[in-house]
């Protein structure tokens, strides 16, 4: 710093603030000001009040900026724009779920569906106001970030970096696009607006139907395989739930003092169940009220389950009553499970010889 | 603001507002509040502003000169009287307590 000269960053900076009408002049009293209290005091402390006056002085002509150039319009423009995004990106993925017969849509077609909604929406901006596109582009960055941080391993590290990368050009581009097409940008957003107006109407007019379609599948899905594994495993054969188990499965029951680990430990562990003697005869079961809850690549399934067979000399009983708790993963595109835990429904039936898990 | 300028006359641009405010009240001002209010009273037609010339002593930037408007006397005035009144006879009373 020059003991005659004001910091030069510090009028770097409150220039940069400044509009160019306000520039010679804000900047021209502060030097001027600045030049008498070095020749009045000292250089060190003209130097000091001109950085007060210019850290106080910023925070004022940005705030009067925003208000005056419309920077919070913008701003608004782009966030409304990206609630819309997320509005679209759910229709869009609803309707290829309903177009693949409820099957949960693929990652790299939600990324499609994801960037194609963030391109929609950059347009909107654009329409709404112009230059939010960009806001709205540095605001997915920023979204994609925080998220990130604060949720991690929720998504995979290539869906984020997607969004990361190519969602702010996504948002980009919807918003040259809209420049280029300003009028039909009008009737577009119109349209959409119709569109979700109608949309929000009919979801509002349609009585709750609880699950989705998509669940719906995802649950016949994973039943129907639950009970290839139950139909073998009462009649003492393993092997279906050894098939069925990822090779990191884990897994509790009541009569498990620690956790097992792993499908070799389970099969050291099943294996004597194929040479049991059985008690019972003509043995079934009842699967009851199975829920399913989850996503695209991860789903738990629960269901209560009674397990009869006809005891000798006696008629058909009770012989366990279950809480079943199956975690299943998608390994290579087919539903595998991680984690399995089976507890007694207390109290146990009257009947004595309750069959081993499930 | 309006009574520094009327003060300042034909000197009356940022700085000097600024300075004369501070030398009078004693109050702390930033340039930044200082151009956000004539600013507002520019637009509300109480004062207006002309370009002077550059000088070195500034920089080579040029000062921007501020007056009061015919409105802005008014404003003044009706002002004035409106503190007078409500100070009518108060003086007494809060000089004793």
């Amino acid at each position: 710093m020059s003991p005659h000269r004001p910091p030069r960053v510090a009028t770097w900076l409150l220039g940069a603030a400044l509009t160019a009408t306000d520039r010679d002049a804000v900047l021209g009293d502060l030097v001027e000001e600045h030049g008498m209290r070095v020749r009045h005091s000292s250089a060190v402390d003209a130097g000091h009040w001109y950085w007060g006056q210019v850290c106080r002085t910023i925070p004022l002509v940005v705030w009067r900026r925003a208000i005056r150039d419309g920077w919070l319009w913008t701003l608004g423009a782009a966030a409304s724009a990206y609630v819309a995004a997320g509005f679209i990106e759910n229709v869009g993925l609803a309707l290829v779920a309903r177009l693949s017969d409820g099957q949960t849509p693929s990652q790299p077609i939600a990324i499609m569906v994801g960037l194609a909604a963030l391109a929609v929406a950059g347009y909107l901006a654009s329409w709404m106001r112009r230059g939010s596109a960009n806001v709205l582009a540095s605001l997915i960055i920023i979204a994609v970030f925080v998220l990130s941080l604060v949720f991690p391993g929720r998504a995979s590290f290539w869906y984020g970096v997607s969004f990361l990368l190519l969602g702010p050009l996504a948002a980009y581009a919807g918003g040259r696009l809209a420049e280029r097409h300003r009028k039909g940008a009008r009737m577009i957003c119109r349209g959409l607006g119709v569109l979700i107006l109608s949309g929000l109407v009919t979801s509002c007019a349609s009585p709750a139907q609880p699950p989705t379609t998509s669940d719906a599948a995802l649950l016949d899905e994973l039943v129907t395989l639950e009970r290839s594994a139950l139909d073998r495993w009462v009649t003492m054969d393993p092997d279906g739930y050894l098939g069925l188990y990822a090779d990191e499965i884990t897994y509790f029951d009541p009569t498990t003092e620690t956790r097992i680990n792993g499908r070799e430990a389970m099969r050291a562990r099943l294996e004597p169940v194929r040479t049991a003697k059985l008690p019972f005869t003509e043995p079934r079961y009842e699967l009851i009220e199975p829920k399913v809850q989850g996503g695209s690549d991860l789903a738990v399934l629960t269901y209560n389950m009674v397990n009869y067979a006809k005891l000798s000399g006696r008629g058909e009983s009770i012989l366990a009553r279950w809480n079943a708790t199956e975690v299943y993963r998608r390994v290579d595109g087919r539903w595998r499970i991680v984690h399995s835990h089976w507890s007694n429904v207390q109290p146990p039936p009257a009947a004595p010889p309750a069959q081993d898990r499930p | 603001v309006l009574l520094a300028l009327v003060r300042l006359g034909a000197d009356a641009y940022g700085m000097t507002v600024r300075r004369e405010i501070e030398n009078r009240t004693g109050r702390s001002l930033s340039i930044g509040a200082i151009y956000a209010t004539l600013e507002r009273l520019e637009t509300k037609g109480l004062i207006d502003s002309s370009v002077g010339e550059p000088t070195a002593e500034r920089g080579g930037r040029a000062k921007r000169h501020f007056r009061m408007t015919a409105d802005g006397e008014l404003a003044l005035n009706a002002s004035q009287e409106a503190i007078r009144r409500m100070t009518l006879g108060l003086r007494r009373r809060w000089s004793t307590t």
